[in-house]
């Protein structure tokens, strides 16, 4: 048989095995990604996708630290201070944690800490602010939840 | 031919080595620079207390997380192999090395109990290239023999391309199973916007340039919430050839930038047109980009002005 075509027989169970395989990979693959909407179980790197597709209600609350000054102005930290983090998500859900794990003292002492070289700030408070869109959006109500000094 | 033949042509039609060699010097070129850019966010989120973690992916059977010095040395392979990925050294072992590094470290990203969406399909796209033959072109180990066309080279780029519309299909059929058509109908992308830019508020961060927009226009709200439905939904249509795709790929990139302008939410894989690449003939790009430098190079100019 010529080298040719021992290389490349034309109708070689190779030949009609990779097609095969081919659209079982595809097969493979769809209901790989398909698989967490199936299951409704986000993960990685395999998701259902779910950002921005919950109900939100036009009334939001956040908790976040201010600093204080000693004669008690409010100096805005930033989400550095706060959370040790650039990524909003990830300072976010710092917080909501340390609400819901009743961790806010624990969260303030460390946020304290980082405000040291933050100049002015005497006093950390962590706070929870409601917004509600269908007033003006940028005036929250403010309550405190929990305050801490910042060592000297 | 037969039905199960032109389906194969469809899954792997015959293209040059050197498209997807350049998807893969684009995309690994980006996974890599991504990691240097996040590699001092990495170490911070490993140095956090135990008690945030909440292991996800490939960690979700390491009940501690992982230490400062092992994510360094993670992310220092990482980025290593990755250099090795966009050069096509020993891709055999590189290629799936950078990808299977990437999933350890996006799982890490992910399980301190907000699951980012920003890498999920980098990390797809990654996968099938480095499991696949990408550097049959243009790398350091690169035959100097041309390669002809093939399938080989084409059934990866296709179930890339397949990946990156299954994403929006299934954000679609989020948002509908979640929320239903209230999702177009009410003032959900508002509310999601408004409380983006006040999230940004709390946190000491300036919201986006057009997050006002909320108070501004809020009756436009559901006409773009249709808009971007529809378009998650019709994705397949990018399948269908490339004038589709690029009907499909311009207002979903359109679509990116809206989320960037009004919420600074920066999905970059996205935002920077890098998931649509499996689409396109790449490597002309890359080609008529390499003319032009070398017909605008000094030598040239001066030859020009010779003649």
């Amino acid at each position: 048989m010529p080298q040719a075509a021992r290389a490349n027989p034309p109708h070689s169970l190779q030949s009609r095995a990779r097609p095969f395989g081919r659209l079982l990979i595809t097969i493979a693959l769809v209901l790989a990604l398909v698989s967490p909407a199936l299951r409704n179980a986000d993960g990685f790197p395999l998701s259902t996708y779910p950002m921005y597709a919950g109900d939100r209600s036009p009334v939001m609350s956040f908790v976040g630290a201010r600093g204080l000054t000693p004669s008690g102005d409010v100096v805005q930290l930033s989400i550095g201070v706060q959370a040790a983090t650039d990524d909003p998500l990830i300072a976010e859900s710092r917080f909501r944690r340390a609400k819901a794990t009743d961790a806010l003292e624990l969260l303030c002492a460390e946020i304290a800490v980082r405000a040291q070289g933050s100049g002015s700030v005497a006093t950390v408070e962590l706070v929870e602010q409601v917004f509600d869109l269908r007033e003006d959006s940028a005036d929250p109500s403010v309550e405190v939840l929990t305050s801490c000094e910042v060592a000297r | 031919m037969s039905m199960f033949g032109r389906l194969d042509g469809w899954l792997a039609p015959a293209v040059p080595a050197q498209r997807i060699a350049a998807i893969r010097v684009i995309i690994g070129t980006f996974s890599t620079v991504y990691l240097l850019a996040r590699f001092g966010e990495l170490r911070r989120i490993a140095d956090q207390p135990a008690t945030r973690y909440e292991p996800l992916g490939v960690l979700s059977w390491i009940d501690t997380p992982l230490s400062v010095t092992t994510v360094t040395v993670l992310l220092a392979a990482a980025i290593l192999s990755g250099v090795a990925f966009v050069l096509g050294w020993r891709f055999r072992l590189t290629g799936p090395a950078h990808a299977a590094l990437w999933l350890i470290l996006g799982s890490f990203h992910s399980s301190w109990g907000q699951l980012l969406h920003f890498e999920h399909l980098l990390v797809i796209h990654l996968s099938i290239l480095g499991l696949s033959s990408a550097a049959d072109a243009w790398g350091v180990d690169s035959s100097r023999a041309p390669t002809p066309h093939h399938g080989r080279y084409g059934f990866p780029l296709r179930l890339a391309a397949i990946a990156t519309v299954l994403t929006y299909v299934l954000a679609a059929v989020a948002k509908l199973r979640e929320t239903g058509f209230s999702w177009v109908t009410e003032s959900t992308l508002r509310n999601h916007i408004g409380y983006t830019a006040s999230r940004l508020r709390v946190l000491g961060e300036e919201p986006a340039p057009l997050a006002d927009l909320v108070d501004w226009v809020p009756w436009l709200f559901p006409w773009i919430a249709a808009g971007a439905l529809v378009l998650e939904l019709i994705a397949p249509v990018a399948l269908l050839g490339r004038r589709w795709a690029t009907a499909w790929v311009i207002p979903i990139m359109l679509m990116h930038i809206g989320i960037v302008t009004t919420m600074w939410i920066f999905f970059p894989y996205q935002t920077l047109g890098l998931a649509f690449l499996p689409f396109f003939a790449v490597e002309r790009w890359v080609e008529n980009a390499g003319r032009f430098v070398r017909f605008r190079s000094p030598s040239n100019e001066m030859s020009v002005q010779e003649a």
